[in-house]
């Protein structure tokens, strides 16, 4: 979930293949360092292109300003200022930074976007990555607290040089949500976002009826242990069975506790949850992954109109509602 | 913990202000000791906020004019107060997007009863036909892997970068799956998203006055402390008498200092008001008086409530009001003894406009019975209307600038009735217990009704001089 810089390289659309709805669109393409598809119903060729022109510019935008990957980037600068000066927001970036609070607060300080010196430190990209010291760590950890981070009139600041900020907990899920909400905008009867395997619908899938999603085994990636069908909702995985690196013997996960400034090694293999937004659900998603099955049950169990699934072993928890979205018997 | 003051506050304010009141009034004109001892139990109908605020006053008079009243009160807050957030399922709110809804925000985990939580509202989503799962299944030996191309869409962990595989393309209709109906969940039936609390407050204010001449001034400190909230006042005030005593110009300024400090990882921040006030009361008769005065007043800072959230295009946002606020007050009071029936009408009114474009008229009656030498009785009436802030709506969609779903800055109104009853068996005690109901609504027929509180107030007091 890292704002990684990719080329956004566009793929055209193409109507769906051989589905009985002809008026369904799609549009590919690669952002935010994963893979994005874009499905929606609309019959008028020129308002399926401006639809697919708008989001491609769009993603490209928010790609631009809030990648920590690009140095002109609006997280950029924020982060090069630590300690110095806050950076003015716009209205996206005053929409998005309110979320982040809200979630900061309501996860517990769980989601923390100011975890960058953490994830500095354990430096995925890298294939020859080597576990940090635990003294290191302990320095990163005390550079990290969205609590510490000043946002008020429009401004965002880090009060300390050092801090720095990753919105890749959320970016991506945002993204889903405004895309989407472009499309229904445009009034488009069905519309279908899906970016890096996170993803959110609203109205009938192609065939008519939901959207039938199908949840990743984290035992076998590539293959589902069972699906979820939905009409209005978004589903998100956290888990850290693709991203991972070993070393000295042990194999260590891509999220971070920003309790302990260490991977999540609780056990728990992979959390799904069914929520009204993606930015919702994925960081229910990853606070539940981060607290582990029991206590990732009982915390989405606490959430209006959130349902998760939660993977440890061969054992499988799920919210007491969560069955009702279930669509594929097990 | 999470804790929410304003309203409670507002609340308390209310009868601290009568309680100031009622002690400045010339009713009982005597220059010695007393104590004060209130309790005040204020409880909203669910159970949703309930407060127990006990009180305690010392006040003396020296000989030379000087007056010293020390006062404290200790709250202890409990319950929920809504986030701001839409019902779920409410028929006013119904919303083309989803919006998330926050039963329970408080960053604390529950316990292991805390599963419960949430399991009462999916019961009534599951009735119908659909098979309830329990909630761990041991897949092993069921488990069957599906192809992931059997679906529309896939969720999965984030693929590492650079992707590898493309998500899988749909098949839509491939194998003629004849999906039963979009059964999503229903919606949980308007229920109010709320963020609970718990919090004390305690609080101290001093208040000295020497009267000199015509001229009384006095100098009033203010404390209060909550786990989130630090408040400090500081009021300068001059009563000036003139013809003959019957009439009498008040002036006062005042300065009131706050830290905000969120309990849910806001910054902290500060909240800065000034206000002043020109007031006159006038003896119009021997049974007549008249009071009228005027307060500005401008405050500075965080204006928004930590807590309160907004639908911003579909998902939650915190709120944002303006970070500053003018507020003008023209308040009116007549208070008339009629002798035929020995008792006195006390009717006030109340204008109120603000920079946030609120606009609020407040009338209220009370008839103060006695009920021969030891007893009386106080009937009131309190009829309260506001106009809505300029940034209040149930949700919002673009990018405004300021946006608040907080119900208190909706067009609504409130009514208040209640009657107190004072026992003043000698010269050197008085009992009186007071309950007041509570009732408001909404008026822009949009805001959901179950926002707003009706309330239980009870007071009980005792008054001893020495």
């Amino acid at each position: 979930m890292v704002l990684a810089r990719e080329r956004s390289d566009t793929v055209t659309g193409s109507p769906a293949p051989d589905g009985d709805r002809s008026d369904f669109n799609r549009l590919v393409f690669k952002a935010m360092g994963t893979q994005c598809q874009v499905d929606f119903a609309c019959s008028s060729g020129p308002r399926a292109r401006e639809f697919k022109a708008e989001v491609l510019a769009w993603v490209e935008s928010f790609e631009a300003r809030f990648s920590r990957f690009r140095p002109d980037s609006l997280v950029s600068r924020v982060n090069a200022l630590a300690g110095r000066e806050g950076v003015d927001l716009d209205e996206e970036a005053e929409s998005l930074f309110g979320l982040v609070d809200w979630y900061h607060w309501s996860t517990g300080g769980l989601f923390d976007p100011s975890a960058l010196p953490l994830l500095a430190l354990w430096d995925y990209h890298n294939p020859s990555a080597k576990v940090p010291d635990a003294v290191a760590v302990k320095a990163a950890l005390a550079k990290v607290g969205w609590k510490k981070v000043v946002h008020r009139d429009r401004k965002l600041m880090l009060p300390e040089p050092g801090m720095g900020i990753d919105v890749g907990g959320i970016g991506k899920e945002y993204a889903v949500d405004s895309v989407l909400q472009m499309g229904v905008a445009r009034g488009f009867p069905s519309v279908h976002v899906n970016f890096g395997n996170d993803l959110r619908v609203a109205g009938p899938a192609p065939q008519g009826g939901p959207w039938l999603v199908g949840l990743e085994d984290p035992r076998t990636p590539g293959e589902c242990w069972g699906g979820v069908a939905v009409t209005r909702q978004a589903v998100t995985t956290s888990g850290d069975y693709l991203r991972f690196f070993s070393a000295e013997g042990r194999r260590f996960g891509h999220i971070l506790d920003p309790r302990t400034g260490w991977p999540v090694s609780n056990g728990c293999q992979s959390v799904t949850v069914v929520a009204p937004t993606c930015t919702e659900a994925g960081i229910l998603s990853t606070t539940a992954f981060i607290l582990g099955q029991d206590e990732g049950y009982r915390f989405i169990s606490g959430w209006q109109q959130a349902e998760g699934c939660l993977w440890q072993g061969d054992k499988r928890m799920q919210t007491e509602g969560f069955g009702s979205y279930v669509y594929t018997s097990m | 913990m999470i804790s929410n003051r304003s309203r409670y506050r507002v609340v308390l304010l209310s009868f601290m202000v009568a309680g100031l009141m009622l002690t400045a009034s010339p009713r009982r004109a005597r220059a010695e000791t007393l104590v004060d001892l209130k309790t005040l139990y204020y409880i909203e109908d669910g159970n949703r906020i309930e407060v127990i605020a006990p009180m305690a006053a010392f006040q003396t008079e020296t000989g030379d004019g000087l007056t010293i009243r020390l006062e404290g009160i200790y709250n202890s807050i409990s319950g929920a107060t809504p986030t701001g957030a839409p019902l779920v399922g409410g028929t006013k709110s119904a919303s083309v997007a989803p919006v998330v809804i926050v039963k329970k925000p408080k960053p604390v985990i529950p316990d292991d009863g805390g599963d419960d939580d949430g399991g009462e509202d999916q019961e009534e989503n599951d009735k119908g036909n659909r098979v309830r799962r329990p909630a761990t299944i041991n897949a092993l030996s069921s488990h069957s892997p599906v192809s992931a191309q059997a679906f529309n869409s896939l969720s999965g962990a984030t693929p590492p970068v650079p992707p590898v595989p493309p998500t899988p393309t749909p098949t839509p209709g491939k194998k003629g799956t004849t999906v039963p109906a979009a059964t999503t969940p229903a919606s949980t039936g308007g229920k109010l998203p709320v963020a609970n609390f718990e919090d004390t407050r305690e609080a101290a204010t001093l208040d000295l006055s020497y009267r000199t001449g015509r001229h009384t001034p006095g100098i009033a400190l203010s404390y209060s402390q909550e786990s989130d909230y630090l408040s400090r006042g500081v009021a300068l005030k001059d009563a000036i008498d003139f013809n003959k005593k019957n009439t009498t110009l008040l002036v006062g300024v005042a300065g009131t200092f706050d830290d905000v400090r969120p309990a849910n990882g806001l910054p902290d921040d500060t909240k800065t008001t000034y206000d002043l006030m020109v007031g006159v009361t006038q003896v119009l008769d021997p049974l007549t008086l008249l009071t009228i005065n005027g307060t500005i007043g401008r405050t500075e800072g965080f204006l928004s409530d930590p807590y309160k959230v907004v639908e911003m295009n579909g998902a939650l946002a915190q709120e944002k009001r303006p970070d500053s606020r003018d507020k003008q007050i023209l308040f009116g009071s007549l208070v008339r003894y009629v002798e035929a029936l020995d008792g006195s009408l006390e009717s006030s009114y109340r204008f109120y406009n603000d920079s946030f474009g609120v606009q609020a008229h407040t009338l209220t009656l009370a008839w103060y019975q006695k009920l021969g030498p030891q007893w009386m009785v106080r009937p009131l009436l309190r009829y309260y209307t506001q106009s809505e802030a300029d940034f209040y709506a149930v949700r919002f969609t673009g990018s405004p600038h300021y946006y608040s779903s907080d119900y208190r800055n909706s067009q609504m109104s409130s009514l208040g009735g209640g009657l107190k009853v004072i026992w003043t068996p000698n010269s050197r005690i008085s009992l009186d217990v007071a309950y007041e109901r509570y009732e408001q609504w909404g008026l822009d027929n949009v805001t959901p009704d179950e926002l707003y509180p009706s309330a239980n107030i009870i007071m009980v007091g005792l008054r001893l001089w020495f």
